[in-house]
């Protein structure tokens, strides 16, 4: 009887593991979890819009600012002390935990799927494509809940839950800023040798993906050389460039969706503020497009007021991926920064050539250090201008004298002002999170 | 201060009863010499106190002057002085009223009741075949302390009542106890087992009973014990037969009811105000009755209003509950026959059995066949080894073509009450349905069929039946290892094959409707004009194994210890396909199947539709079981026990995480008993035990899944498959948990001429499931069901058996009363609105601090004197304005009346004896509960002809407020001015009532065999059951139990003879 009992036992697990309706679909092989992290809704589209919301390339006008009715978009816009979240929830919260919870599925179901020689293809595509995704999402919110990187102070400045299983029942707390980027680090490392080297459609992460996020991070965290590398890397497997003089500037959306530099697809969630008939260019910004600068008709139109068409999706809704574009001009500022001016001067004549008309007279060879990065960080907002870049752009920048920025904005004669590196830069977080775990809240 | 005396007075004569001293040495037996062991051996002066050993045995010194005691439950005290004794041979003489030592089963031990702590409730063989039934639940009524018959959620009064054991200690899990059958979780149709096999129901009801079953005894468990043979008996064959009749049922009974006159009065008002003006011109031809046929045809001048009003008043004389009565129903018969063979030689036993049921429903077109074979087998074919063998089979019939009064419903609104089903012939007649008299009479001309519905006529076109088939395996081997332990090994299967079959012929009423609406303009259907079968195909499959070791020693003279150990793994799985076929020809079993179900095609009389698409569906279903568990007691001197038990469940139910943990179920006991003591030794007193336990039983809920779930559809950005999670899963998803603290205490006094118990229980549920809202950080939003919840139940169950006269004729009563309360401690019930306690009362809508179920109601402030309309209180101001009411009402404003599940119920049964005659009958009883009355609502008599009684009482003219609360008619439907009456205070009735549930009259014969008949044992029975309610606190003369039934339980009498050869 022991023997029978031990017998049993051993095979008890096995015994349990049993679905109990075959009707209810357990994601469980290959193709359930690639179907995971298909759903593009969760993965790619619909990205937090409070970074472009508080950012400082646009403004409204008071009447339109007015008729909004989410008190969030309200909050966001003028920077306010007392944040008001609408429900006291926000979607940039939530729909990333689920992107993050889908991630973790998909990761624990490889967990019980053997690796071997027919599946090895399929298996490291969903388990790089999990890690990328996870990371997506855990940047996204470290641009909104986290303080900007700090070396100094990463270690102990709060950051974002990192779920990393998909039980619902488990804890939830805040690692620190320094956790947060080291997850996405290793993350992104561990994807890079499992992804394929492109990928079709360009929904699912690459390669050149993760080494164009992976320079994205580092050169938000400061560390140039790493950046460069990853920038470098990236660029040879995806150094493809549009030529805007091939672009048709008259048409509705002038860039097409998934085009040629178009790395990882990712789109913001649509807000009412940044709507095309709402959202006016900053002037000082549009002004600085130079007359034959092609971006000033291809990314704006003009309706009485200077108004945005240029997104990377081919649609009124803003771009947020990974893009060639901006990985040239990481590893261009990365160069200029590390004093290799020759190699950014050459990246930046081969992406600007692609900007500018025919014929422009590019030379930046005159430019010293400095100059020449303070004319790289000014091509960047021109460039990356409305893609979910500026605010974090701003966060990171602020943190050098030179870049330093006050944002003004003003509604019926109310003057609002966002000064360097204030906590306004960190989002609360919103309270019925807070009600529910008890994690700490954001200084404000 | 007595008790203080003869504690003095014990002292004293320890210390004078030294001289004078014998050592008596006996022995007890019964009248016919068998020796009696464990009997309790008592001097009244030296309070000395001992047992005899298990051969009868006993050996005590004493004094001279001395008295002893002997006594033992079932027997006659004796008491006998030192000096007079002779010999050495004690008798005792069984009491008449015997009181067997009874044995209880948890499906895992026996144990006898006179050793367990914990609280069983033992229904013998003769109590449950006092009543006549083919099932074993129903028997169970009013026979069972704590056991509550709920049946606020059955619409028809015969569904099945949900069982209660002592009341709820769940919210949203399942409230059903377990059913064992002999040793396994019985996965079948309960009410399938044939009541004759059954020899004896024990109910577990606290820690200490029932927390053996671990995660499923939460609702308490009732373990079925069959019927088994007996060694060294010669066979003996017993017969059981019986008849049964029960009335047609009473359409009469339910008040939502208007008489065909006060109806017409009603659509003549509504037809002048051009009510149906609206269904008259529409061009989906929507019914309309035949009385506003009539008054459309006067109206256009067809038809002269003398002969309308003779029409109307002609109409108005007919009643369709009378013709209902007539043509749909009848008197119910059933019959029973049972017949078994038992006995055994010295090595084996037998029990062969086998049964007939045949019960004709009191339904037209509704009856049910039933053959149940049984053999139990077991035999020793070496010392130490037992086996058994077990066959159970079960093969049911039910034909369901019946058709209910509730069931025809014209136009999908009530049956108006003038509606006639055949003519005086008996003809079937037509009544109107989904389309007006007119265009219905005018198909056949169209070229479509005949289009009528003759609801008479459809009984004989449609073919309704079930049908099941059930075998259950058992197989069994102990080896008896040492004499004091023993291996069990036991294994079944049982395997139940169900079919449901549907067919309705082509020239069915459905079947019709549908090739006529689906005729195309060129006169052909697309609906194909063969018959349409519906059939549907169940298996289940169940493998239950177990292991257990037993042991059982006693340890010198006074220690007892009794433990088993086991295992046990249980699977079943139930898998299931249905199907539907159309254009079916049942003669030669062809079909089409060639039908375009996308196409919108144009449907008569109007609009497009798409064909119908058969419905298919499978199902696949797997659970699994994994336990162990172990149980011990331990006794001392037959004075003290202490038992315990543990239990350790895993289930693919649960969260994988919960499995690995495994969180095991206790439960501890102990129990004294008193009149073993010397302090307690008097001659009146024959038993007196204090039991006290606690411990934990769980609770499964099938409906949460510890797994992720996903469904699939293609994303709209890249056309590939992607997932949609619909469940996040719960990993640490686990069973309820229920604690439960009993206590009791068991009497028998005056020679058990008074004997019972009484008990006090709280159960406190933690861990129940609730609904929470879920940290989006999860990744998940919206709520989520898991284990937090919090309930308490209290109660309290008392039994008095006393045998009032004894003799030639005798007089017994039983008396059974149980007080349960419970409440709900904790739980998240912000988003509950006071419009959310009107709804559905089988939804559960927790609050905490109050009862799972009760009663809210609107406050009434009567009538208004100009109008009949009803008032309400809005901003402090008497206000007409309902539709704010309603939404504005807050809880505060709210009537709060009490529980809605009885919180006192019980039965009193009355036994009487005279020679061969035996005349019982029970009582029961529901109180200390409150339910809502119908009442009428104008917009549910426009729209959906649901009348009401309280109609004719209704306000009509000022005056009429002091004495009615019934709304005046109002010229259009206001849902809302409705129930501010129906939700008020004012239909809130006591639901206290007290009902004579059964009368059974019986003759045994006292010794056939001196009367020259070859058979040893005769008897004749006579059972009436639902002879109705003696007392209600309702004045509607409603009964709460069937309060919105459309008729109550119908009266049922048997006759019966056993037979034993």
């Amino acid at each position: 009887m022991l023997l029978a009992i031990s017998i049993l036992f051993g095979c008890q697990k096995d015994f349990l593991d049993i679905k109990s309706d075959k009707k209810l679909v357990v994601p469980t092989n290959l193709k359930d979890l690639q179907s995971l992290l298909d759903n593009t809704e969760r993965m790619n589209i619909l990205m937090p819009y409070l970074t472009e919301i508080s950012a400082d390339d646009y403004y409204v006008r008071a009447d339109r600012y007015q008729s909004l009715s989410s008190l969030t978009m309200k909050s966001a816009y003028v920077w306010a002390k007392d944040f008001v979240y609408q429900n006291n929830s926000s979607s940039d919260w939530d729909w990333r935990y689920e992107q993050v919870f889908l991630a973790n599925l998909a990761l624990e179901g490889l967990d019980k799927i053997e690796r071997n020689s027919n599946n090895a293809k399929d298996w490291n595509n969903i388990k790089g494509s999990a890690l990328f995704y996870r990371s997506w999402a855990f940047y996204q919110l470290s641009q909104l809940f986290c303080k900007p990187y700090d070396s100094t102070t990463a270690n102990t400045d709060l950051g974002i839950p990192l779920k990393r299983e998909s039980d619902i029942n488990e804890k939830v707390f805040r690692a620190t800023v320094k956790e947060t980027y080291e997850q996405m680090l290793n993350d992104l490392s561990e994807a890079i040798d499992l992804l394929p080297t492109v990928s079709n459609p360009k929904t699912r992460p690459s390669k050149a993906a993760a080494h164009a996020f992976l320079a994205r991070l580092h050169l938000l965290m400061g560390n140039y050389a790493n950046a460069a590398e990853h920038a470098a890397a990236s660029i040879t497997l995806a150094d493809k460039l549009m030529n805007f003089n091939d672009l048709d500037a008259t048409a509705n959306y002038p860039v097409p969706q998934f085009n040629d530099e178009v790395i990882f697809h990712s789109s913001m969630l649509g807000a009412l503020i940044l709507r095309e008939n709402r959202l006016i260019v900053d002037s000082v910004l549009f002004d600085s497009y130079q007359a034959d600068d092609l971006r000033k008709k291809i990314f704006f139109y003009y309706d009485g007021e200077n108004r945005y068409k240029g997104s990377y999706d081919g649609t009124r809704e803003l771009f947020t991926g990974l893009a060639s574009d901006e990985v040239y001009l990481i590893l261009a500022e990365c160069y200029a920064r590390l004093g290799m001016t020759g190699n950014a001067i050459e990246l930046m004549t081969t992406l600007l050539e692609n900007r500018y008309a025919k014929g422009t007279d590019l030379s930046l060879g005159t430019l010293n250090q400095e100059q020449l990065l303070y004319n790289i960080i000014a091509e960047r907002r021109k460039e990356l201008v409305f893609r979910g870049l500026r605010w974090t752009d701003l966060r990171r920048l602020n943190k050098e004298t030179a870049f330093k920025v006050t944002l003004k904005r003003e509604l019926n004669g109310v003057q609002y002002e966002l000064l360097p590196n204030e906590n306004s830069y960190v989002l609360p977080i919103p309270p019925n999170i807070i009600a529910i775990n008890g994690i700490e809240q954001n200084e404000r | 201060m007595k008790v203080k005396f003869n504690i003095f007075l014990f002292f004293l004569l320890q210390v004078c009863a030294v001289w004078g001293q014998q050592t008596i040495k006996g022995l007890v037996t019964d009248t016919e010499n068998k020796p009696i062991p464990d009997v309790t051996i008592y001097s009244l002066k030296e309070k000395k106190l001992i047992k005899t050993n298990a051969d009868g045995s006993f050996s005590l010194q004493l004094s001279d002057t001395d008295t002893l005691q002997i006594s033992s439950i079932g027997y006659k005290s004796l008491r006998i002085p030192v000096r007079k004794i002779e010999g050495n041979l004690f008798k005792l003489e069984k009491l008449q009223m015997e009181l067997e030592a009874v044995t209880v089963s948890t499906g895992y031990y026996q144990i006898s009741k006179e050793r367990s702590t914990g609280s069983f409730a033992y229904i013998d063989s003769a109590l449950l075949n006092r009543s006549v039934s083919s099932d074993i639940i129903s028997r169970l009524e009013g026979v069972t302390n704590g056991v509550n018959f709920d049946r606020r959620g059955s619409f028809y009064a015969d569904d099945k009542p949900s069982i209660q054991i002592r009341g709820l200690s769940t919210i949203n899990g399942n409230t059903q106890p377990l059913i064992v059958l002999d040793n396994f979780p019985y996965d079948g149709d309960i009410y399938s087992i044939n009541p004759n096999d059954i020899a004896s129901v024990s109910i577990l009801k606290d820690a200490a009973a029932a927390s053996i079953w671990g995660a499923r005894a939460a609702n308490g468990v009732i373990v079925i014990t069959t019927k088994k043979g007996t060694r060294d008996r010669p066979a003996s064959i017993s017969m059981n037969t019986n008849v049964s009749f029960s009335e047609k049922p009473n359409l009469f009974y339910n008040p939502n009811f208007l008489s065909s006159s006060g109806f017409i009065e009603m659509e003549q008002a509504l037809f002048e105000r051009g009510f149906f003006n609206a269904a008259e011109n529409s061009s989906a031809q929507m019914p309309l009755t035949p009385a506003v046929e009539l008054m459309i045809k006067a109206r256009d001048g067809e038809l002269s209003d003398e002969l309308l009003k003779e029409s109307l008043s002609q109409l108005g004389l007919l009643d369709v509950r009378k013709d209902a009565t007539k043509h749909f129903y009848r008197e119910g018969f059933m019959q029973q026959y049972a017949l078994n063979i038992k006995g055994g030689g010295k090595q084996f036993d037998y029990y062969l059995s086998g049964g007939y049921d045949r019960d004709i429903a009191d339904i037209k077109g509704n009856d049910n066949d039933r053959i149940t074979l049984n053999a139990q087998n077991n035999f020793t074919p070496i010392a130490n080894l037992t086996v058994s063998t077990g066959l159970y089979f079960i093969k049911s019939s039910t034909n369901a073509n019946g058709m209910r009064l509730n069931d025809i419903r014209p136009g999908g609104r009530h049956i108006y009450p003038y509606a006639q089903f055949a003519d005086t012939q008996g003809n079937p007649l037509a009544i109107i349905d989904r389309y007006r008299l007119g265009f219905v009479e005018n198909a056949e001309q169209e070229g479509l069929l005949n289009w009528d519905y003759r609801p008479l006529q459809e009984l004989a076109l449609n073919n309704q039946k079930r049908g099941s088939d059930e075998i259950l395996i058992n197989t069994a081997v102990r080896y008896d290892i040492k004499p004091f332990l023993n291996l069990d090994l036991k294994y079944q299967y049982q395997r139940i094959n169900g079919d449901a079959y549907n067919l309705r012929s082509a020239d069915s009423y459905y079947v019709r409707d549908l090739v006529n609406r689906f005729t195309q303009a060129d006169g052909t259907s697309v609906f194909p004009e063969g018959a349409v079968l519906n059939q549907s195909y169940s298996k289940q499959i169940a493998h239950v194994g177990r292991a257990q070791l037993n042991f059982n020693k006693q340890l010198g003279l006074q220690h007892e210890l009794t433990a088993l150990a086991g295992m046990e793994m249980r699977q079943v799985n139930v898998t299931g396909q249905s199907f539907q076929l159309l254009g079916y020809d049942p003669e030669v079993l062809t079909y089409q199947n060639m039908f375009d179900y996308t196409r919108l095609y144009p449907q008569r009389p109007n609009g497009t539709s798409r064909l119908p698409a058969p419905s298919s569906s499978l199902q696949d279903l797997l659970d699994r079981y994994v336990s162990y568990y172990a149980n011990a007691s331990y006794s001392y001197r037959s004075t003290y026990a202490l038992t315990g038990s543990v239990r350790w469940d895993a289930s693919n139910l649960f969260g994988v995480k919960v499995n690995q943990r495994g969180v095991p179920l206790w439960s501890l006991g102990g129990s004294w008993t008193l009149n073993q003591e010397p302090l307690f030794q008097a001659d009146w007193i024959s038993l007196l035990k204090l039991r006290l336990t606690y411990g934990f039983n769980g609770n499964v809920d099938k409906s949460s899944t510890a797994y992720v779930t996903a469904a699939y559809l293609n994303d709209n950005l890249t056309g590939l498959r992607r997932a949609l999670i619909q469940s996040p899963g719960n990993l640490q998803l686990r069973w309820e948990k229920v604690g439960v603290w009993n206590a009791g205490l068991d009497y028998a006094l005056w020679n058990n001429r008074v004997r019972g118990s009484v008990e006090f229980y709280n159960k406190r549920a933690t861990d129940l499931l609730g609904d929470i809202p879920l940290d989006p950080t999860v990744g998940f939003t919206g709520v989520y069901r898991v284990n937090y919840a919090d309930m308490q139940t209290r109660g309290l169950d008392l039994e008095v058996n006393t045998s009032n006269i004894q003799g030639t004729f005798s007089w017994q009563s039983t008396l059974l009363l149980s007080l349960v309360k419970d409440k709900v401690i904790n739980y998240n019930a912000e988003d509950i609105t006071p419009v959310d306690l009107f709804t559905a009362s089988s939804i559960p809508r927790p609050m905490e601090g109050l009862p799972l179920y009760r009663v809210y109601s609107y406050p009434w402030l009567g009538l208004d004197a100009e109008t009949g309309d009803p008032l309400v209180m809005l901003n402090g101001n008497i206000s007409k304005d309902y539709n704010a009411y309603i939404q504005q009402v807050g809880m505060d404003d709210l009537v709060y009346h009490g529980p809605a599940m009885p919180t006192l119920f019980g039965s009193l049964r009355n036994t009487f004896g005279w020679k061969g005659f035996s005349l019982s009958a029970t009582l029961t009883w529901k109180a200390g509960y409150y339910f809502r009355r119908n009442s009428i609502s104008y917009d549910a008599l426009f729209n959906q002809s649901i009348g009401h009684l309280d109609f004719y009482g209704r306000w009509q003219r000022p005056g009429d407020e002091l004495v009615t609360d019934v709304p005046s008619l109002p010229e259009t439907a206001d849902v809302n001015r409705d129930l501010v009456y129906t939700r008020s205070e004012v239909l809130i009735e006591k639901g206290d009532h007290i009902r004579l549930q059964d009368l059974n009259l019986s003759y045994t014969l006292a010794n056939p065999k001196k009367l020259g008949l070859p058979i040893s044992g005769l008897s004749f029975y006579c059972y009436a059951r639902n002879l109705g309610i003696l007392w209600r606190a309702n004045k509607n003369r409603l009964d709460p139990d069937f309060q919105t039934a459309p008729y109550p339980l119908t009266k049922t009498f048997s006759l019966g003879v056993n037979i034993t050869l």
